[in-house]
């Protein structure tokens, strides 16, 4: 079924955050100062869910 | 007189199934020409999938997401939708842009065996099931199944869900466009075939519109599932509100007499039809069955009136069926030999030689499924020599029993020549006491030299393997791990299962013959065909049947006993299989990654299989290919998200609600396509043992070359956001404090790699507008910080595809 509420942050509300400022340039989006750890974790979200279902597959 | 005959959602739409286009050939034969069919649910699909459909999607996801609370604790039975919604969004402009390409590799010769290319198709496709299953969460489209929250297992849910318009959504389809077409046509009779339990609700529900729209019109139903389900869904006579009959077992004959009686304006036109269930007043009738039909006179099947340009092919597998039945009729745990019966018929060579000339020179296709429960060894023999003599020309797969002194290497190559490259095995174990007892009839020291003489003759296999069958150890289950993995040589591909006992199997009949003490029924589900069981215990006889591999003289006395030493429980085999799968990714490249994609398609599976004459073009690879070689001037390059990848700041960690779920999935014993409602009851039975998300805010990146959401740590978020392909490489690298510059340049580097970001140039200027730019200034939402991307190629993703075991086509 379609989702009838209203969006609770409409494009108009500010940002809440972690994206940077306005017109503050790549300063305004960088990361901590010298001698902090940067963030740059990247990492796979998602498990496979094929593997939970008890079948691999019998499209027969 | 008019008869229409449909094929209703939800199945797999790659390729056209048998089961009407012989139903149409049988009638137009006998004297009703005016007969025609519908294949909804290629339509179906159609409908949704279209580029326009999934924009409205991708607009009421995005809706959704954004009004989704982030600020508190969220619950177990919120996550799933909370996942669903966050994932359908990263992915929904990827969706929209990719889809029509995405369709038209698969039916496109060349690039269908472009295999990157087909696999990011398979990915995005199943990326578009997923958005249009979170516009109606919590009903979910896969391209497998179809599952409302109503229960499959329970009349009154089901009938429930037949005039539930806004969760069965594919009525929106209905009512908008078949219906009116249906209406236009007016035919006299209607005929509904359902063959898979993700057919029911849809089917059922286009019957009720049928009949309100046409009330003059007798509507009626058939197909092997209504052989599990026709007396029970009948029984309280309710389903009549939908339907006017159901017709179970085969249906040539109970079809055309129906057609007889409604062209004849009969007022009762199920009366007297062979096996039809019908309801007069308030009492509903159960006809005596047909007789079973010669299916020598049955003619070829004709395929006319389906959409055979549109399947998701490149080349249409045409399917056809050489016998009905099974010659075996023995194995325990089986029921298809009796929903496709009665009895065991064999179709004349001369016979099926024409229906191969005809269907491949109509449909200009040369690849056939021969469909049967088992190809007899007769036909074996002789389908070469047939094929030969005939001049015909095909490539062909089939389903077969590993008989003793059959696959000789001499058959083998004849079986090659004559275009055999699959023959799907009932293997099921490894064990030969458990192959005993389940009477399968075959001799487990025999296995390997048939997959090796097939080997060597080009022909490949498949093994359809269970775990769990009543009183095996898991010792036992281990044996046949083993056995997988020391044959890894000579064995293509594996079919596993988790074993369950099946209504109207041997099993279900007789428990105290297989080890078990007692099959587990559940009163409120009138409509259950799969069950749970307690084992017997350790120290119970069995009487046991061994066929000696069918090498016994008339008269030979088959009877052993086993005695009973423990056994698996349900919950055992199920964490068995996981380690099954363990193996099997290790040692079976079609498990690997996305490989399992094609695994999953079996007549794509083919077509490879076909192309290539192994599997060696999957060497090597297991995942679409995401990097992007570093430019040879990286500092000048100006980089920016390849078209299709998304930013998105999430409230919650996309990781933590996913291992949550993965939990609790895992711990539930039955699969979803065996009861419908899976996630309510997953949630019912883990509520308080699976604690809540916290509110997290973090990043998550849509990656569409692989259609994959991966997290970002903030830092990169802001780099990947600063990445607008307006400044290059050296100007973002500056910003920073010297001594973090090379960190950060060798960062962009790694994401260049990754598939996160490109150096190709855009075709129009770095994005000015849109929830990018406007995130990037701060003018837009930190829900929805989008990075749109120019130009670029490529597509996208998945996982989850929710698989079921489905009786044949027929």
């Amino acid at each position: 079924m379609s989702e009838t509420k209203p969006p609770r942050n409409t494009p108009s509300e500010p940002s809440k955050g972690g994206a940077g400022r306005p017109d503050a340039g790549i300063a305004g989006k960088l990361p901590p100062p010298a001698g902090a750890e940067f963030d740059f974790a990247i990492e796979e979200i998602t498990p496979n869910e094929r593997l939970k279902e008890g079948f691999t597959g019998q499209e027969r | 007189m008019r008869t229409l005959l449909l094929f209703p959602p939800q199945a797999h739409p790659t390729q056209p199934y048998l089961c009407l286009p012989s139903l149409v050939a049988w009638l137009r034969a006998n004297g009703f020409p005016d007969t025609h069919q519908r294949d909804l649910n290629l339509e179906a699909h159609e409908w949704f999938l279209a580029k326009g459909r999934l924009a409205v999607a991708r607009d009421r996801v995005a809706a959704a997401f954004a009004a989704h609370p982030g600020d508190r604790p969220l619950p177990l039975a919120e996550m799933d939708r909370f996942r669903v919604l966050a994932e359908a969004h990263a992915s929904a402009d990827a969706v929209v842009e990719g889809i029509d390409d995405a369709l038209a590799t698969l039916r496109n010769e060349e690039s269908f065996y472009d295999y990157d290319r087909y696999l990011r198709a398979v990915k995005l496709l199943d990326r578009a099931f997923r958005l249009v299953s979170a516009e109606h969460y919590p009903t979910s489209l896969t391209p497998h199944n179809y599952t409302l929250s109503w229960s499959i297992e329970k009349e009154a849910e089901v009938l429930a869900a037949v005039f539930d318009e806004k969760a069965n959504f594919f009525c929106e389809y209905f009512r908008e466009k078949a219906l009116p077409e249906i209406v236009a046509m007016a035919p006299d009779l209607v005929g509904i075939s359902l063959t898979y339990t993700s057919q029911v609700i849809p089917g059922l529900a286009l019957a009720r519109m049928i009949k309100q729209a046409l009330p003059k019109c007798h509507v009626t139903v058939g197909g092997g599932l209504l052989a599990y389900l026709g007396e029970k869904a009948t029984r309280s006579g309710k389903v009549f509100a939908a339907i006017d009959s159901a017709i179970v077992l085969e249906g040539e004959g109970p079809l055309l007499e129906l057609a007889k009686n409604v062209a004849a304006g009969k007022a009762e036109p199920a009366d007297g039809v062979g096996n039809a269930i019908w309801k007069r007043g308030d009492a509903v009738v159960v006809n005596p069955p047909a007789s079973p039909l010669s299916i020598d006179s049955l003619p070829t099947p004709e395929f006319d009136g389906l959409p055979m340009e549109r399947y998701w092919s490149p080349r249409l597998a045409l399917p056809l069926a050489i016998t009905r039945g099974c010659y075996w009729e023995k194995c325990a745990f089986c029921t298809l030999y009796k929903v496709i019966g009665p009895g065991f018929r064999q179709r004349r060579l001369d016979k099926v030689m024409d229906d191969i000339e005809a269907v491949t020179a109509r449909w200009k296709s040369d690849v056939i499924y021969f469909v049967v429960e088992d190809m007899p060894p007769p036909v074996f023999k002789a389908l070469p020599g047939a094929l030969k003599a005939r001049g015909l020309s095909i490539q062909w797969w089939t389903d077969a029993r590993l008989e003793r002194n059959l696959f000789t290497d001499e058959l083998c190559r004849e079986l090659h020549e004559s275009g055999c490259r699959r023959i799907a095995f009932g293997f099921e174990s490894a064990s030969q006491r458990l192959l005993d007892l389940m009477e399968k009839g075959t001799a487990i020291d025999e296995a390997e030299g048939i997959l090796r003489r097939l080997a060597k003759a080009g022909i490949s296999n498949t093994l359809y393997t269970m775990i769990g069958f009543p009183t095996e150890t898991r010792e036992e289950a281990l044996q046949t791990l083993e056995w997988l993995r020391s044959h890894r040589d000579c064995v293509d591909e594996v079919s596993l299962r988790i074993f369950y006992v099946d209504h109207l199997s041997k099993v279900y009949e007789h428990p105290d013959r297989y080890g078990v003490e007692r099959i587990l029924v559940d009163p409120e589900k009138d409509l259950q065909v799969y069950y749970d069981w307690i084992p017997a215990r350790a120290g119970t006889t069995l009487p046991v049947v061994t066929y000696h591999a069918g090498s016994c003289e008339p008269g030979c006395d088959h009877q052993t006993k086993q005695v009973v030493d423990g056994g698996m429980s349900r919950r055992e085999a199920r964490s068995l299989f996981f380690d099954f799968m363990k193996v099997l990714r290790e040692e079976f490249p079609l498990f690997r990654g996305d490989n399992l994609l094609l695994f999953e398609l079996k007549s794509h599976y083919f077509l490879y299989l076909r192309k290539y004459g192994d599997l060696s073009f999957l060497e090597g690879k297991s995942e679409v290919a995401v990097a992007e070689a570093s430019p040879a001037d990286l500092r000048g390059a100006r980089l920016r998200l390849p078209e299709g990848n998304k930013l998105v700041e999430m409230p919650y960690d996309l990781r933590t609600i996913a291992l949550k779920l993965n939990e609790a999935e895992c711990a539930v014993l039955k699969p979803r396509y065996q009861s419908g409602n899976f996630k309510e009851k997953l949630f019912e039975e883990m509520a308080g043992q699976v604690e809540a998300a916290q509110p997290q805010p973090n990043f998550a990146v849509y990656r569409a070359r692989s259609s994959d959401l991966l997290h970002v740590g903030k830092d990169a978020a802001r780099l990947l956001a600063a990445c607008d392909g307006g400044r290059s490489v050296a100007e973002i690298v500056a910003g920073f404090a010297p001594a973090q510059q090379p960190k950060v340049e060798r960062f962009l580097g790694e994401l260049l790699s990754r598939g996160l970001l490109t150096a190709r140039p855009a075709g129009a200027a770095a994005p000015k507008s849109g929830a990018a730019g406007k995130a990037a200034r701060g003018g837009g939402t930190a829900r929805d910080l989008e990075v749109a991307a120019a130009a670029g190629d490529d597509v996208r993703v998945a996982e989850a595809l929710h698989l079921h075991c489905k009786p044949s086509a027929i």
